[in-house]
């Protein structure tokens, strides 16, 4: 690039269209995804075990009470939170949003409160459950953690 | 007729289980070839070895985040596809991820959970939708302004800051009409 023209537009490119024989909306139709939900659904069950290590690894570390902890707690609930809502498990997604929520606007070095977190982790141990989107307790469960998240923010004067 | 299975895409992310969900959704509509890395240097590796159509990048990564990677490609001396379309997942969805996400040259951004319909959109958005590549010292990849193309912008002016050129252009039709 010149220094007389520090701006250069280069032209959309249509190759992809091109090497396909045409666009990709006419291509990928309701069957087809119907066919990519139907593939996704075969991949859930090792889904889930690595939300068991997760939690497990989340756990560990929360009990470790050492600094940094924090941060292997974050990065295991957002996984969680991506995977959960991917496999449709919704329930889990909310307790894994909930501790990012608790933990986030922290530093690496900060010690979340025992009772908060385990509570949380307990929740979503539940909704690992097949059945616990539809288990009105759990979500009862759910909205308990929740409102002791907001409340332990607020006396940690983050809220 | 060539269609899906003639596409090459590559996905990178650190986390094997996300890369699956990825694999699977393209595999399931029958895109020809599905690679797979597991960060920026491996991508590197691989898009060497191969022309990739399309890359599939996750934002939260380790030791090469998506941004990094995103401008390694769009702007590196040693980049084998600058032009290559990326499309970024994310879990944050955050306004100052998202500016970084488009500041870096992501075509596309897709945010965390992902879905078949929700990727899948995203890959049609590359194909179907291309838009014109801007190359400045600042900024390295397509055009920002979507559906413009960089050309001037013919629709409704909605911003605050377009009140004065609605002023103008009023003055304007005015002065024509006398």
């Amino acid at each position: 690039m010149s220094a007389e023209t520090p701006v250069e537009l280069i032209a959309p490119s249509f190759r992809l269209q091109r090497k396909m024989g045409g666009p990709a909306s006419r291509l990928l139709t309701p069957e087809a995804y119907r066919k990519a939900n139907a593939a996704l659904e075969e991949i859930i069950p090792p889904i889930d075990e690595e939300v068991r290590r997760l939690l497990q690894e989340l756990q560990e570390a929360l009990q470790a009470k050492v600094p940094g902890g924090r941060d292997i707690m974050w990065n295991n609930a957002h996984e969680i939170r991506g995977l959960a809502g991917t496999v449709s498990k919704i329930t889990l997604g909310q307790a894994a949003n909930l501790i990012c929520h608790y933990l986030n606007d922290t530093a690496s070095d900060f010690l979340p409160d025992q009772d908060v977190m385990q509570t949380i982790v307990v929740v979503a141990m539940q909704a690992l459950r097949e059945e616990a989107d539809t288990d009105p307790m759990i979500k009862v469960m759910v909205q308990d953690g929740a409102r002791a998240v907001l409340a332990q923010r607020h006396r940690e004067g983050r809220d | 007729m060539p269609g899906l299975n003639s596409l090459h895409v590559l996905v990178v992310d650190d986390n094997p289980h996300m890369r699956s969900i990825v694999v699977a959704i393209l595999r399931g509509v029958d895109i020809g070839i599905v690679q797979e890395a597991s960060d920026g240097a491996d991508a590197m590796e691989v898009m060497r070895g191969g022309a990739p159509d399309i890359v599939i990048v996750d934002l939260n990564m380790f030791p090469i985040d998506g941004l990094e990677f995103t401008k390694m490609i769009r702007t590196g001396v040693d980049s084998p596809y600058p032009f290559i379309p990326i499309i970024m997942m994310t879990g944050h969805t955050e306004r100052t991820k998202v500016t970084a996400a488009r500041d870096s040259g992501v075509n596309e951004l897709v945010a965390k959970p992902i879905s078949a319909k929700t990727l899948l959109d995203r890959i049609v958005a590359v194909i179907d939708r291309p838009r014109s590549f801007v190359q400045t010292t600042a900024y390295t990849g397509p055009c920002r302004r979507r559906g413009g193309g960089g050309k001037e912008f013919a629709g409704k002016l909605r911003r605050k800051s377009d009140n004065k050129a609605k002023a103008e252009q009023s003055n304007e039709s005015k002065e024509e009409t006398a």
